[in-house]
């Protein structure tokens, strides 16, 4: 009978704590990976031109795809009361 | 072969963006674009739009571009005014909403409207760090017409790590009702149905901005923008409710607005691709303020996940919350005693000025060709919420598919 409540605590505190342990993990997980990208977005570097393969690439743009970027711009100045902050010109429109 | 010649001229001299490579390096490389965007609302409006747009090299130092815009739009917007002792929903002029002529609208109006739009840019390469860029831009609707020109100027550092952006924009519009060539009397009664001439707007944009290269694999971008509009702000269409203690309408005003309007936000993009992992973080926030007393913040972050394929698939979220216009009010109390209402100045029931939540998600999937053309296609939902508004939600499906192709 004691045997019975020591191993029915024991599974208690095993599911109780299993959950908690995983999302410790998880959120630990989530930090050294966050704080390692972080690390890399920061640190400053000197990038010599033959360097810039990938700072080159499309998705390092600004904007990424002008198409997309040039939708956005629409739907939410339609949408929204806030607009601008990405550029200048390319026409108004009687959205809003 | 010519591909890869361009593709290594790419890789080797484009440095901040597509548009300030060398002009000598990707001589005759033209960039073709098209896009059609299906937008639709739930028991609102839907939108139909198509896009082309090219651009290449017409010397060894000028750019041009060209882009054209073709919208359709039809479905029901809400006009301002309360469900309360209306019939729901009423037929608006073509091209228009609300009541054009006197009448009383419903709380939502039929409306179908066209656009083409048409944008014209030159981008001359002065020095190898120094460029102008030269927009022209116009569109016309069944009530609206706009014309635009800017000018940007991008300068860069000797060692190219950063780029310094100042542009200025100047806009005009004039905007009528459709089946006339008028603007409804701001803070008058519908049904008096007292108009005034077109409606006439200028606006300016300037746009300040740093983009720097923080390392091999980030590069970032603040943009500070300033923008003064003066001239007719009011929407023509939009109209607000008197009601009474019980919240019942007993008449209804066209909206007015100020006849100025400036904004400044400052804007911040970040671009970054991991290690190992070789995917893509696009993170950008914009704090937004005007003199209509809105503020807004907008978080918008995009992680591409890039396939070994070299097919991505990228998750998109955007959060973007707002306070209302000072003089944003749902409706009007008053008694109905046969007494005119003592309004204020300025008031507007337009649903865009209230106090806002928002928040759009989706991913974009794309499928790059070995030819040098790729495909992408996006689906997002994007969900509204409103404090105040007689319509307190407003949900749209963003369906989105864009073929373009290098030359």
């Amino acid at each position: 009978m004691l045997h019975s409540a020591y191993l029915v605590a024991k599974y208690q505190l095993f599911t109780s704590v299993k959950p908690m342990i995983r999302i410790i993990a998880l959120s630990a997980l989530i930090v050294v990976s966050g704080c390692g990208t972080v690390r890399n977005i920061t640190v400053k570097e000197d990038v010599k031109p033959w360097e810039k393969d990938i700072l080159a690439q499309r998705s390092m743009q600004f904007p990424q795809d002008a198409m997309q970027s040039y939708v956005d711009d629409h739907i939410f100045f339609s949408k929204e009361a806030s607009t601008g902050g990405q550029g200048v010109g390319g026409g108004g429109c009687g959205c809003n | 072969m010519k591909s890869i010649r361009n593709k290594l001229s790419l890789a080797t001299c484009s440095l901040l963006t597509t548009g300030n490579a060398s002009a000598e390096a990707i001589e005759n490389a033209w960039d073709v674009d098209s896009s059609y965007l299906y937008y639709s609302e739930v028991d609102r409006i839907t939108v139909n739009k198509l896009i082309g747009s090219a651009k290449g090299f017409v010397s060894t130092k000028d750019t041009a571009a060209i882009k054209v815009v073709f919208d359709a739009m039809s479905g029901a917007t809400p006009t301002g005014a309360v469900k309360s002792g209306n019939p729901l929903t009423s037929t608006g002029a073509s091209g228009g909403t609300g009541p054009v002529g006197g009448g009383t609208a419903a709380p939502l109006a039929d409306f179908d409207d066209t656009r083409i739009a048409v944008a014209l840019d030159w981008q001359h390469e002065h020095t190898r760090t120094f460029n102008l860029n030269y927009n022209g831009a116009f569109s016309v609707e069944n009530d609206w017409r706009s014309v635009s020109g800017a000018v940007t100027a991008n300068k860069e550092t000797s060692s190219r790590s950063t780029k310094f952006t100042l542009g200025a924009a100047f806009t005009f519009d004039e905007m009528w009702r459709t089946g006339s060539t008028t603007t409804p009397d701001p803070m008058t009664r519908v049904e008096d149905n007292l108009a005034r001439g077109k409606g006439q707007r200028s606006t300016t944009d300037l746009i300040a901005g740093v983009t720097k290269i923080i390392n091999r694999r980030t590069v970032a971008q603040l943009n500070l923008a300033f923008g003064l509009a003066n001239g007719y702000m009011t929407d023509p269409y939009k109209i607000f409710s008197v009601v009474d203690a019980n919240g019942i309408e007993w008449d209804q005003y066209y909206e007015g607005r100020p006849d100025s309007r400036t904004r400044w936000s400052i804007t911040a993009n970040l671009n970054h691709q991991t290690f190992p992992g070789n995917n893509n973080i696009h993170l950008s926030y914009r704090y937004y303020s005007d003199d209509w007393d809105v503020q807004s913040h907008t978080l918008d972050y995009k992680h591409r996940f890039n396939f070994a394929s070299t097919n991505y698939l990228e998750p998109r979220l955007r959060l973007y919350t707002q306070s209302a216009a000072e003089f944003y009010q749902n409706s009007f109390s008053s008694p109905n005693d046969g007494t005119s209402p003592n309004l204020p100045q300025y008031l507007s029931a337009d649903y865009r000025l209230d106090d806002m939540s928002s928040a759009t998600a989706g991913f974009t999937y794309g499928i790059p060709f070995s030819n040098d053309a790729d495909l992408r296609t996006r689906l997002e939902y994007m969900y509204q919420s409103f404090e105040h508004s007689e319509f307190d939600t407003n949900k749209a499906l963003i369906f989105q598919i864009s073929y373009g192709k290098r030359f």
